[in-house]
């Protein structure tokens, strides 16, 4: 059943295989979506599965395809091609035409801006979809939602009197409550502010493992990503770029787009021969990650994140040289753009350490993971 | 429409060239031309100071004339066309009142019929339907942007000239609209101009059914009629498309002090409120009064309580029925806009639009009288009408009730477990309640005043409030009996505009904010 990707590397290939050790709450095959109207498909070819319990991100520039990866899987839309499977049920094959619409699906969805019922309290809200359940029952699951969410002491209010933390509880605990198979949460920290997003994620994270509820979450945030998901899946133009776990993606990115996408990346010419990879930052040495077909030697991208390059006051003459052209203090750290003597080439650095702009300093690269990949024009800038 | 062209296709090329001449069909669209143009431009002249006036400037009253500016509307402009032709018909009221002055008699010195024919029409219709082109302007002129104008101001421009170079060509895209309004409804007005006894196309074909000609040559001319309608739907189309400003408005409008010159537009809106307002409703009022005796006139309203049955049921139902169906297009377009079919749907009813009463009316007649013979003389033909004609408006309003709603609170509602019709009941209809209210009560006054296509397919005997003011007023002339029918018709469409304002204030509770956090 699993296609390899055209960009699939080895650890993204082993999560995969562990995947079908698990029981899978939401299985995409091979899924596809062109709206119409457009003749590019929004999303394209997309397989992937949600793990019991476990908390997936798909990750992406707006446009990418997530959101509707989203409402396919809610039922708000239809694949043109492909499978989706609920629980081990096929809940929309194209092939077949068989669908099942969103109400039957038992999949909660967190909306980007919330959809509270704005003609209903809270507590109405949140037993909106305990239709099936007796009075007594539904009474239990409200007060024990609005105890885990904090809600209690806003019960009667309506939505529009909550602030913008309390809504997105209110929103979570109503798509909770009739315990759904697996959760979906659509940008549902993007309206938020930034200083209370951090611990909402915390929060939300900590509610949805205490009860056992499977999620996925769309975000264009990668922090987001990083702080909440147990793994994520990148998106790009319709279609995964790579899946894995957050430490996975940020060591070992699959190519030039997602290591750019999940954080600042530079990327220096090198040269691989022998099991040895030489750049203008010298001779590396370490564990290589070869993103390519397998070639023995020849010209790669190496990918260096500005913690990997580490700068020193210039002394030595011989070793590689260059320039401070600017510097942006980020607390602890500053990020410095330097200048290559030799090539000319612009790098980010990240030092805690004081230098000028102007200034020669010398540098040193430390890479956790030596990462190539092939060589791409555009991605000489870093 | 498909009717009318399988009609037209029946008549012979010679035979229809042979009937337009004999109907003299260019002197027809040359009259009905200079109709629509004068009404146009003579509700320009009403309308357009009228809503400038009251939008910017301190002129004395201006709230009040403000609220009076859509009023109009709420008088058919057959009614309007009966009350005038009371007033100024020879021996009408004012003949009578000036003989009287003078001491002598009516008959001994004639009075120039002021009324009938096409100044008349044309002065009665441009009245009655001044209200398009006052909504358009006003509403455009509250959105105008008035940094736009101090920019002028600041390099340069007098006040003269910032109206002539900035107000009035941002003021153009709404007094096309309005104006080709106007345009249109003088082209397929019926009543108006059948009152006023002068030809018009929807007049001809009328007579030319009633008098039993072959439907073919009435269906050519409905045909001629139509190419006439969608040659000015194109043009709006156009005119819009090209010319479209649209900016926020950031500030209030800035008020124009007008000086001693305030008391001139007072002066005009008094005589414009007269003219729209006070006369008519007065002439009715007055004609109630020369009823020989209140009993009489009591007699003469529980006459008219079958008429007023007929009239409330077929608008309750056109509503009832335009509401459901609209509804359920309306939320397609809501939730899927790009839905093809939906869109395809939407257009055929914008059609019915685009199709003029008379023409309707007719067609229908020939389709249920050849297809659906048992329906044909039943009050169904006319429900069916109504839907037809007022689907378009109703669409336009349900579709506005909608888009206050964020379609994702029916997703919600469908991911915790509701099918379409239950999300419908407990989700949108309690969110869209006050609009939907305000769209059924519009399709309920526009059925209420209809009067060509039910003049055409109502059955025998089946008549109307529109239809009884109608032919009262063709047999008998403007007397008080059809004063009291119109007066019955306009408190019966009052009081459905006092259950939109009261609708209108009423909110679902716990609603007045959005759910999205700023």
């Amino acid at each position: 059943m699993v296609q390899l990707d055209r960009n699939e590397t080895p650890v993204a290939a082993a999560v995969k295989d562990e995947t079908q050790a698990w029981s899978e709450v939401i299985r995409l095959d091979n899924v596809s979506k062109t709206y119409s109207g457009s003749s590019r498909p929004a999303v394209d070819n997309i397989s992937f599965g949600l793990k019991s319990g476990e908390l997936l991100a798909l990750l992406g520039p707006s446009g990418c395809g997530k959101t509707t990866t989203l409402r396919l899987i809610a039922g708000f839309e239809r694949p043109d091609r492909g499978q989706i499977q609920v629980k081990g049920q096929p809940v929309a094959a194209a092939g077949l035409s068989w669908w099942q619409p969103p109400e039957k699906r038992q999949l909660g969805v967190v909306f980007q801006d919330y959809a509270l019922f704005p003609h209903l309290t809270v507590s109405q809200n949140i037993v909106f979809g305990l239709r099936r359940v007796s009075r007594q029952a539904a009474k239990e699951r409200l007060a024990e939602l609005l105890k885990v969410t904090g809600l209690t002491d806003f019960s009667h209010k309506y939505p529009h009197q909550l602030s913008g933390g309390q809504q997105q509880r209110v929103a979570l605990a109503r798509a909770m409550a009739p315990r759904p198979m697996a959760l979906l949460l659509d940008e549902a920290f993007n309206s938020l502010d930034t200083t209370i997003r951090s611990a909402m994620h915390q929060e939300v994270r900590s509610i949805l493992k205490a009860e056992g509820i499977s999620a996925i979450l769309v975000t264009h945030d990668q922090a987001e990503a990083f702080e909440l998901a147990d793994r994520m899946a990148v998106l790009n133009s319709g279609r995964i770029e790579q899946i894995g776990t957050p430490q996975g993606v940020f060591r070992q990115p699959a190519n030039h787009f997602v290591a750019q996408f999940v954080g600042r990346a530079n990327f220096l010419p090198a040269r691989l021969e022998q099991g040895r990879v030489e750049s203008e930052l010298g001779r590396l040495s370490g564990q290589i990650n070869l993103n390519a077909d397998a070639v023995e030697a020849g010209d790669f991208d190496l990918l260096l994140r500005p913690h990997e390059i580490e700068l020193f006051p210039a002394s030595n003459e011989t070793g590689p040289v260059a320039t401070v052209a600017s510097r942006i203090y980020a607390g602890a750290e500053s990020l410095y753009s330097v200048q290559l003597s030799s090539t000319g080439q612009i790098l980010e650095a990240a030092s805690s350490k004081d230098f000028s702009i102007g200034q020669k300093v010398n540098l040193a690269a430390k890479p956790d993971v030596i990462n190539l990949y092939p060589r791409e024009a555009k991605g000489l800038a870093g | 429409m498909v009717y009318i062209l399988w009609q037209a296709t029946q008549l012979d090329q010679a035979d229809l060239i042979q009937t337009f001449q004999r109907l003299k069909v260019v002197e027809l669209v040359w009259q009905t031309f200079l109709l629509a143009t004068f009404a146009t431009a003579w509700a320009i002249l009403l309308a357009a100071p009228w809503a400038w006036l009251v939008a910017r400037t301190d002129v004395p009253g201006r709230t009040f004339f403000r609220l009076l500016g859509p009023l109009p509307l709420a008088v058919p402009p057959y009614v309007g066309a009966l009350a005038y032709a009371a007033l100024l018909t020879p021996g009408g009221i004012l003949h009578t009142f000036l003989a009287q002055q003078a001491g002598v008699k009516t008959f001994q010195h004639p009075f120039p019929d002021l009324i009938h024919g096409l100044g008349g029409s044309a002065f009665v219709l441009g009245i009655f339907t001044s209200p398009y082109i006052f909504s358009n302007i006003y509403s455009a002129l509250q959105r105008l942007d008035p940094s736009l104008e101090e920019a002028a101001r600041s390099l340069g421009y007098g006040p003269w000239r910032v109206f002539w170079r900035v107000t009035f060509p941002m003021m153009r895209p709404a007094l096309t609209a309005g104006g080709l309004l106007v345009f249109l409804y003088a082209w397929v007005d019926f009543g108006v101009v059948s009152l006023l006894r002068l030809s018009t196309f929807t007049t001809v074909i009328y007579n030319y059914l009633l008098a039993g000609f072959n439907l073919a040559a009435s269906a050519g001319l409905c045909l001629l009629l139509m190419a006439v309608v969608w040659l000015v739907l194109l043009g709006q189309r156009y005119a819009l498309g090209k010319a479209h400003y649209s900016q926020a408005r950031s500030q209030p409008p800035v008020i124009i002090k007008l000086g001693i010159w305030r008391w001139f537009g007072l002066a005009f809106l008094v005589l414009a409120v007269t003219l729209t307002l006070v006369l008519p409703l007065g002439v009715l009022l007055y004609q109630v009064l020369r009823f020989s005796s209140f009993q009489a006139f009591i007699n003469f309203l529980i006459a008219q309580l079958g008429y007023t049955g007929n009239t409330l049921l077929l608008a309750l139902g056109s509503a009832t029925l335009l509401i459901i169906l609209t509804g359920v297009v309306g939320r397609l377009l809501w939730r899927k806009p790009r839905d093809r079919s939906a869109r395809f749907t939407e257009n055929v009813l914008q059609a019915g639009y685009a199709i003029p009463g008379t023409v309707l009316g007719l067609s229908l007649v020939g389709l249920s009288i050849n297809l659906f013979p048992a329906l044909y003389g039943t009050p169904f033909v006319v429900l069916f009408a109504y839907v037809v004609l007022f689907a378009a408006p109703a669409l336009q309003s349900v579709k506005a009730a909608l888009a206050g709603i964020s379609p994702t609170l029916e997703e919600a509602a469908q991911s915790l477990g509701d099918g379409p019709l239950r999300t419908s009941l407990r989700v949108t209809i309690p969110l869209a309640w006050p609009g939907l209210v305000g769209s059924w009560l519009l399709v309920f006054m526009l059925s209420l005043r209809e009067l060509a296509a039910t003049l055409i397919v109502r059955p025998p005997g089946y008549d109307t409030l529109a239809v009884r003011i109608w032919v009262h007023t063709s047999d008998v002339g403007p007397d008080p009996g059809s004063a009291v029918v119109a007066l019955l018709l306009i408190a019966v469409a009052g009081l459905s505009w006092i259950l939109i304002l009261f609708m209108g204030k009423l909110q679902v509770r716990g609603f007045h904010g959005t759910t999205r956090p700023k």
